[in-house]
């Protein structure tokens, strides 16, 4: 999972959901506005199917008057048609807009419009006949027809406010009040024409008439009460609108009506309470249209109000909804530019550190701190990288240098030692003396050296050197220990002492070099003698030719350790078949595996053992012997081993 | 290498902890001995009664340090057993160095 990748899916998310959130919040916001549009259009449609109804509440009472005669000033010929305007006006604006029980409503008012038209037109025709036996017929059919439209209409009415629904307590209140003057008229209109009926039979002689106009006064005042409280239940505003009407009907009407039925109820002339009645009815009746068109201004302006919040709502959240897209898009562009892209750009040379291509950092200076110390610190992982990278050279180049001088120094200690090997003396015959060696140098070259020489008057020489320590600087001493060796046997004549020549040698020899021990020895194959000087060297080993073993010499002084060191001579027999064997500690002081040395009494103890054998076998014995000792492994210390053989 | 050293009045006794004596500590063998006698020190006893072996690198590293001592000093080996004590005499060591079987032994003579 990448940085790129998860800033992409948190992003990617974030913005989902903005947008998500804009686009409910917009289209919760546009359906309000859409809403009080509508609602006003609607609002519109009850208004005037309200009008129809408390219109075909008052044309009811004129065709009773008509049907009586009583006072044609309430009939007139437009009868109805006011009515049918309305409700047309309600049906169209309902079948053009909302929904489908709304136009379903909007057709059913239709129906009802064709129903009221065909009334208006029969009410005209028989009107203009004049005919009163028709008129009457039809009065007595429409009122009927009339108290059914009237019912339906209400039904319809209240389908509206189904599907609508009330928006709030302020049109809540509004509708209220509609229903209000909807009853009050209705009642007012019920009593107006039993009254007149009353009063045109000259008497109330039935009391039911007089209950049921009672009925309907106390409706009224029922109806006035309760609508009072509610409508101040929802809007305080408009108690004073309801309060006017209220007010005229218990204080000025029904007082009116009550004497004028008192009047009548005494047997008195009563005309002017009935004409006081009648003026206040109309009165009422003029308060009610007001009413009914100041509570449609107040509910049209009320909605207006709304549908221009929402309107306002929307373009504030449209606005802020583009801001916020714009910020959003920004932070995209920051993040994209500032952070994701100098990371990737970070991390490829990064990459490309790792993968070893140190060029020079050339990335542009990131904005953030933050990055701009990755950027120091991939410089610094860079100029690391090129140290090393130059370290690594160097140590290469040397590395080719050291095993180029090794191997030139390795050439030039195996043309040493080819040196050295030439200077060893072939094995042979010497005079009567018969020669035979083993040399095994512990590392190339060797401080250990020997020679035997034939010397004059039936005389042999050999020596043989130690330097100490072993390698190059001991070799080269064993060279100048060798020549000093090889000068001091040939300048010795028959009968010189063996021990003055080696006190030269001793005498003479640099106190700055490394000591060597020496054995130095001369055999006279004439007299069957030998003799030998011991400097530091171990002791030589006689071998009898019975197998018979002796060690020979106390010791002495290295040479080199002291100047004015004396050294002794020591003589022995040496007869046909007689072997001395000289040789280095090396043969004896080899480490085996566990570091255990070889040891002389062990040497001595095999020498014993294989005195018998012949020298090749006894030299072949010695060289396995050490084998088996070292393991075939490196020696620790040069050796050398010579054996004369007396022939 | 190992060793400890302990201060007598004049005598410096130097105790070497090492087994064997050779070549790969011989010149580690030879500073010290130098060392101390550059430092004034010229009555040392070197007791070798742990190494059991030695070979003719360290008995040169000796060497070099009896060289080093002047005229008046001493380098006193103590404690050489087996092939340490055959190596001495094989070379004659005695005529070089005083040998004394045992560190006491070399305190004590010296000291007296």
């Amino acid at each position: 999972m990448t940085i790129r990748s998860t800033l992409g899916i948190l992003l990617s998310v974030f913005g989902l959901m903005l947008l998500a959130l804009l686009v409910t919040q917009g289209a919760a916001t546009y359906q309000n506005y859409k809403d009080r549009s509508e609602q006003i259009v609607i609002d519109q449609a009850r208004n005037d199917l309200l009008s129809a109804i408390v219109g075909l509440q008052n044309d009811r009472a004129r065709i009773v008057l008509i049907d009586g005669s009583a006072d044609s000033a309430l009939a007139s010929a437009d009868i109805l048609y006011p009515s049918v305007e309305a409700m047309r006006r309600a049906s169209e604006t309902l079948s053009e807009i909302g929904t489908d029980t709304l136009q379903e409503l909007g057709a059913a008012i239709s129906r009802q419009v064709a129903l009221l038209s065909f009334q208006a037109d029969e009410f005209a025709a028989v009107l203009a006949s004049g005919d009163e036996d028709a008129i009457w017929t039809q009065s007595f059919v429409g009122i009927g027809q009339i108290d059914l439209m009237q019912q339906r209409l209400l039904e319809i009415r209240r389908g509206i406010l189904l599907e609508v629904g009330i928006a709030d307590t302020t049109l809540g209140g509004l509708q209220m009040l509609r229903n209000y003057i909807v009853s009050v008229n209705n009642s007012l209109q019920r009593n107006r024409v039993l009254a007149l009926r009353e009063l045109e039979a000259g008497q109330f002689s039935l009391p039911p008439a007089t209950r049921q106009i009672d009925e309907n006064s106390r409706t009224l005042q029922a109806a006035d009460s309760v609508y009072l409280e509610t409508v101040r239940l929802f809007d305080e505003n408009l108690i004073e609108l309801a309060s006017a009407l209220s007010d005229f009907l218990t204080q000025t009407y029904i007082p009116a009506e009550t004497r004028l039925m008192r009047a009548v109820e005494a047997g008195q002339d009563g005309t002017p309470e009935r004409l006081d009645w009648i003026a206040t009815g109309d009165e009422a009746g003029g308060l009610i249209d007001g009413m009914l068109e100041t509570v449609f201004d107040r509910s049209q302006t009320y909605l207006a109000q709304e549908q221009a919040d929402a309107l306002n709502t929307l373009r504030r959240l449209s606005i802020l909804s583009v801001f916020a897209l714009v910020m959003f898009g920004l932070s995209l562009f920051i993040i994209a530019r500032h952070i994701v892209t100098p990371l990737e750009q970070v991390r490829k040379k990064m990459l490309d550190l790792v993968e070893g291509d140190l060029s020079p950092v050339a990335l542009e200076k990131f904005l953030l701190q933050d990055l701009r110390g990755m950027v120091d610190a991939l410089r610094v992982f860079r100029i690391t990288g090129v140290r090393r990278e130059r370290l690594t050279q160097e140590r290469l180049s040397l590395h080719a240098q050291i095993a180029e001088a090794h191997h030139s120094l390795k050439a030039d200690m195996n043309a040493a030692s080819k040196v050295q090997l030439s200077q060893m003396p072939a094995p042979g015959l010497v005079g009567k003396i018969r020669f035979a060696s083993f040399f095994a140098p512990s590392h190339v070259l060797a401080g250990d050296t020997f020679d035997y020489l034939e010397l004059p008057d039936d005389r042999v020489g050999l020596f043989q050197v130690d330097v100490a320590g072993h390698g190059a600087a001991a070799s080269l001493v064993s060279v100048a220990a060798h020549i000093g060796a090889r000068r001091a046997l040939r300048s010795l004549k028959p009968g010189d002492s063996l021990t003055t020549a080696v006190k030269t040698l001793n005498a003479h020899w640099n106190p700055e070099m490394t000591y060597f021990t020496l054995a130095l020895a001369e055999f006279d194959t004439t007299a069957n003698t030998g003799r030998l000087v011991q400097a530091g060297h171990p002791h030589p080993v006689l071998i009898r030719r019975d197998g018979t073993i002796s060690r020979l010499g106390d010791g002495g002084l290295p040479i080199g350790v002291l100047p004015d060191a004396e050294f002794e001579e020591i003589a022995f027999h040496f007869e046909a078949g007689d072997r001395v064997l000289v040789f280095s500690d090396g043969i004896y002081e080899n480490a085996n595996t566990e570091n255990e040395i070889y040891s002389e009494e062990r040497f001595i103890q095999f020498l014993t053992e294989n005195a018998t054998c012949s020298t090749e076998v006894l030299l072949h014995n010695i060289r396995e012997a050490l084998d088996a000792w070292t393991d075939g492994g490196q020696l620790s210390d040069d050796v050398s081993l010579v054996i004369a053989e007396r022939v | 290498m190992q060793f400890s050293e302990k201060s007598e009045g004049s005598l410096l006794l130097l105790e070497i902890g090492e087994t064997r004596l050779e070549a790969s500590n011989a010149p580690e063998l030879r500073e010290l001995l130098i060392g101390r006698i550059e430092t004034g020190r010229d009555q040392i006893i070197l007791d070798l009664q742990h190494v059991t072996f030695m070979d003719s690198s360290a008995l040169g590293a000796l060497i070099g340090g009896i060289k080093k001592m002047g005229p008046l000093g001493t380098l006193a080996l103590a404690g050489a057993t087996g092939p340490v004590l055959q190596l001495l005499k094989l070379t004659r060591m005695d005529k070089v160095f005083a040998l004394y079987p045992s560190a006491t032994a070399a305190l004590t003579e010296m000291g007296g």
